[in-house]
């Protein structure tokens, strides 16, 4: 659990990232705040096209054309990335923080070998010669788990299983000993016991090396396995932010709610799983209000009509749980219990 | 029970399946393509030949033998007993002789246009793909216009041009003294293949340039590019550990086709006679000086047109049999 009183190790305020695209501005992360606490794990959901990899990437300062940090900060140790150029953050990237991709498979270059490729992270940042960096790079395989370290470094990455290529790329990661190590949906393309196995490296190796882990996933499974904290996001803003356990006993947000109640259940059957009707809206094109308001069921029960004319802002709802809805909130944004609103409505 | 007990016992080195490279895999595919282990074979003979040209030919290139003209094949010199294995040309000088010096000429002014030309192209390519926007369109706008251009008659004004004026270009002195030990000729000659080699690679860049440009266009977009980024690569890091290694198959495809071509074009500048000049024997201006008694005498021309048409034939095929090994859509 995140300890309040701690000095955020990453502080993001109001990041704005769009893409100029030839359809319109796609507003991908529209004003997301988040701070990432040394050591924690943070876990990031949301639907495909919310803009989870978008907010890593702008974290990275890796957007490219037609992509543009519109807005916001980025405070990383005290210096902000987004007024960063690209020589200092060259030397954050790998030796600060680091990323974990997707498919590890892809993310690995064909042409080199596993240990060459750990090697280069050494080389850039550490200037360690080839001799020393492919020591190391043993070391690091063992560290991650491999099996028959010595011989899978000189493996190329068509050679080895997407679990071993995983672990290739989190021991690129851990090179340097990042303060931070951004993964990105890192068990997506991997079979469900590589999952786990992978999962419990992450874990051990936050543990030994004391990185922050901002975890990006749309599997609440894993956050409920891994993270402390999480943030939810949809269509480019987050919409509630808790500690894990508060967040899956209690979601107070309509589109949370939603979400955990479309997860099946181990021994439980249903006819038919809970769903979410309609899909997200289009990111050029976002409704005025609430980006959720028009699948929002709540809105509908409650007769609410601020949903669609006003955004609401992310309050807290409670002590560290923050929300972005209008059920607990009143024109003014101060708190306003669903119970008061429940009772105006049944008054008319 | 006891044979169950020793699939258990086998130790993970026992059941590890020999891996082999990306190099050998190529090496296995290419073996399997006949005709260009043929052409290999007959490249690395006639390279052994040029190598070796101090050695085996019996005449100096210059020498004349006075009385002894269009001598056949085989004939002996009647004062010192050598044998003009493939005779005599129309000054008496010995064919052989002349013949594997030439292709010394030949064959390094080839590999070393290659050489110039495939890098700068590589180069090229790499940067305008990589980097892309306007100095992408500046850089391939001037390939394109270059390519308009038809390219043998710049050539010919070019060389021309470059081998009246001695001054126009200087070129190093320890470039002329590499060259020259290479080919064996003295820095005056040099000069003029060296010469030769920047004119034609000065046009054989723009093919390579765009063909890697493609690839690098295509690279771009993987995913182990943003990882590179990602973990700290600037970008001249990743266009030559990433970008590059990646498209070197079609680059080397090309540049076996590229020899090919090489040496044909600079026997088409020297059969116009524009090329390295007599004395100094290349295979082109061999095959031009037969050009009066082409008719009388046909294997005087076919002497010097053979190797030239082996070299290029068995470039090609190389270049054939490297593409399929190359591609890894033909797994085999």
């Amino acid at each position: 659990m995140a300890d309040n009183n701690k000095k955020p190790l990453l502080e993001i305020r109001n990041l704005k990232t769009y893409f100029y695209t030839e359809d319109g501005v796609v507003k991908a992360v529209d004003g997301v705040d988040l701070e990432v606490y040394p050591g924690e794990v943070l876990g990031l959901v949301g639907e495909s096209g919310c803009g989870k990899s978008v907010t890593s990437l702008a974290i990275m300062r890796l957007i490219s054309k037609p992509g543009k940090i519109v807005d916001g900060e980025i405070i990383f140790d005290g210096r902000d990335l987004v007024k960063l150029g690209e020589p200092e953050l060259m030397k954050i990237r790998g030796n600060r923080i680091s990323m974990i991709f997707q498919q590890p498979q892809s993310a690995l270059n064909p042409v080199f070998r596993v240990a060459d490729q750990i090697g280069e992270v050494l080389e850039v940042h550490q200037s360690l010669g080839k001799r020393a960096g492919d020591a190391r790079a043993i070391e690091l395989l063992k560290l991650v788990g491999m099996p028959d370290a010595e011989s899978r470094a000189k493996s190329f990455p068509h050679e080895l299983s997407g679990g071993q290529a995983q672990r290739v790329m989190i021991a690129m990661g851990l090179a340097c000993v990042p303060d931070m190590l951004i993964a990105d949906e890192p068990t997506t393309a991997l079979d469900v016991t590589i999952q786990a196995q992978i999962l419990n490296l992450i874990r051990d190796m936050r543990e030994k090396f004391g990185s922050s882990v901002i975890l990006i996933t749309h599997d609440l499974g894993v956050i409920a396995e891994m993270a402390e904290r999480v943030a939810v996001m949809y269509a480019g803003e987050i919409v509630e932010q808790a500690d894990v356990i508060p967040l899956f006993q209690k979601p107070i947000h309509p589109y949370t709610k939603g979400l955990i109640g479309s997860i099946p259940v181990l021994g439980r059957v249903r006819d038919q799983l809970d769903v979410i009707p309609g899909s997200v809206p289009n990111l050029v094109n976002l409704p005025p209000g609430c980006r959720f308001a028009p699948r929002c069921q709540a809105r509908k029960e409650y007769n609410l009509s601020i949903c669609t004319e006003k955004r609401p802002a992310l309050h807290d709802f409670e002590p560290g749980h923050k929300v972005r809805c209008w059920l607990y909130q009143d024109d003014e944004q101060h708190v306003a219990p669903l119970k008061a609103k429940k009772t105006a409505k049944e008054k008319k | 029970m006891s044979a169950n007990m020793k699939v258990a016992e086998l130790t993970g080195e026992e059941i590890t399946i020999q891996e082999r490279t990306p190099f050998q895999i190529v090496m296995m595919r290419f073996r399997k393509h006949r005709l260009a282990m043929a052409a290999l074979v007959v490249i690395t003979l006639i390279f052994m030949l040029t190598l070796f040209a101090p050695y085996l030919a019996n005449f100096e290139v210059t020498e004349i033998s006075v009385g002894d003209y269009f001598l056949p094949f085989g004939a002996v010199d009647e004062d010192t007993g050598r044998v003009h294995y493939l005779g005599t040309d129309n000054i008496g000088r010995d064919y052989f002789s002349r013949l594997i010096f030439a292709g010394r000429v030949s064959l390094t002014v080839a590999l070393i246009s290659v050489l110039i030309s495939e890098t700068t192209g590589v180069i090229i390519g790499a940067i305008s793909g990589y980097y892309g926007g306007a100095l992408d369109n500046v850089l391939m706008r001037f390939v394109e216009f270059m390519l308009t251009i038809p390219s043998l008659p710049l050539l010919l004004i070019i060389s021309s041009m470059l081998l009246a004026n001695e001054d126009l270009i200087p070129i190093p002195a320890i470039v002329l003294n590499t060259f020259g030990k290479i080919m064996l000729l003295n820095p005056r000659d040099t000069r003029s293949a060296v010469l030769i080699i920047m004119v034609l690679a000065g046009f054989g860049w723009l093919g390579s340039a765009q063909l890697m440009r493609g690839m690098v266009l295509q690279i771009k977009q993987q995913t182990f590019v943003e990882a590179a980024r990602s973990l700290g690569a600037s970008n001249t890091w990743i266009i030559f550990k990433h970008m590059i290694p990646n498209a070197m198959a079609p680059i080397i495809v090309s540049a076996s086709l590229g020899l090919a071509g090489y040496v044909v074009a600079e026997a088409a500048l020297a059969f116009l006679g524009f090329g390295i000049q007599d004395p100094v024997p290349t295979w082109g201006n061999m095959l031009s000086a037969t050009q009066t008694f082409m008719m009388d005498k046909p294997w005087l021309p076919l002497v010097p047109g053979l190797p030239i048409f082996i070299c290029s034939l068995s470039f090609n095929y190389i270049g054939d049999g490297l593409r399929d090994a190359l591609d890894p859509r033909l797994k085999m």
